[in-house]
């Protein structure tokens, strides 16, 4: 079966918000680029059910967002029990699992900081990380957000607020 | 010098809202990238390997029917030889002779 070409067509508008919304959510290309392969294997699939644009860019977002879900939890399962096997701690092997920082879109001279950040996002709850991610860096506004996420808008501030409580928290420890 | 609770409050507010704002800052730094190049061509290999594991919607349709067809046609000889048997003349000789024309060994 060849590639339909309403499928170029939702891939040609769609392609970069997933691409960089997985390079947000994995903080490392080769990962966003499996991930968005993933996604449009997906939505290629399942096209048929989407008529308007809104519902599509929404349906598309979940498909990433689970997407990139899936790949944390299996690379980190992976990455963890390797390390385990090699003598180290839970504790150890979470931290060296998850620190394969690669994000072309952070300046060199910004890239400790903004990875230091990443690492406390990261150590969020998926969905108070998800609600951040959507919101600060996909620029989506709170109603948005909740459509994708499947929440009301007022769970979609309750996430952010204590979202970004717990950064302060955690950056004051840090610098303090 | 005391401040009020209400003084306070705003302090603290006011101190998250700062701190609030520089992750943000931090985080709107971080560019847009464009999408690899070849992305879509081996968006398109995955799709094409996909469907040729995969058997088509006819295919599997096809199959369906046949299975269908041929457990009708099962069906339909089976009740109709039944009747023939109970029902021929054998039988019917058999009958008045009050002896079983099965061929069946064991029988009641």
């Amino acid at each position: 079966m060849a590639i339909n070409p309403t499928f170029r067509e939702v891939y040609d508008r769609h392609v970069r918000m997933v691409f960089n919304l997985c390079l947000n959510y994995l903080q490392n290309r080769q990962d966003a680029e499996e991930a968005t392969q993933d996604v449009f294997v997906k939505v290629h699939q399942g096209m048929g059910e989407f008529r308007g644009e809104a519902a599509m860019r929404t349906w598309i977002y979940r498909i990433a967002i689970n997407s990139c879900l899936d790949r944390l939890k299996a690379a980190k399962r992976a990455k963890r029990s390797v390390w385990r096997m090699l003598g180290f701690s839970g504790d150890e092997a979470e931290r060296i699992a998850g620190s394969d920082f690669d994000h072309p879109g952070v300046e060199l001279e910004q890239r400790e900081a903004t990875q230091r950040i990443f690492e406390h996002i990261n150590g969020l709850p998926a969905q108070q990380k998800t609600a951040l991610l959507l919101r600060s860096m996909e620029g989506l506004s709170q109603n948005e957000v909740a459509k994708v996420m499947g929440i009301s808008a007022k769970a979609v501030e309750s996430l952010l607020s204590r979202a970004r409580h717990r950064l302060r928290k955690d950056l004051e420890h840090i610098e303090g | 010098m005391s401040i009020s609770k209400d003084e306070e409050a705003n302090v603290v507010k006011a101190l998250n809202e700062m701190e609030d704002e520089r992750i943000n800052e931090l985080l709107s730094n971080v560019g847009r990238v464009d999408t690899p190049p070849f992305l879509f061509t081996r968006i398109e290999a995955r799709v094409a390997l996909q469907n040729e594991e995969s058997p088509s919607r006819s295919w599997v349709l096809a199959t369906g029917m046949t299975l269908a067809l041929l457990f009708t046609m099962n069906t339909y000889f089976l009740l109709n030889s039944s009747k023939e048997n109970l029902n021929g003349p054998i039988e019917k000789l058999a009958g008045s002779l009050e002896l079983n024309a099965s061929n069946q060994l064991y029988h009641d």
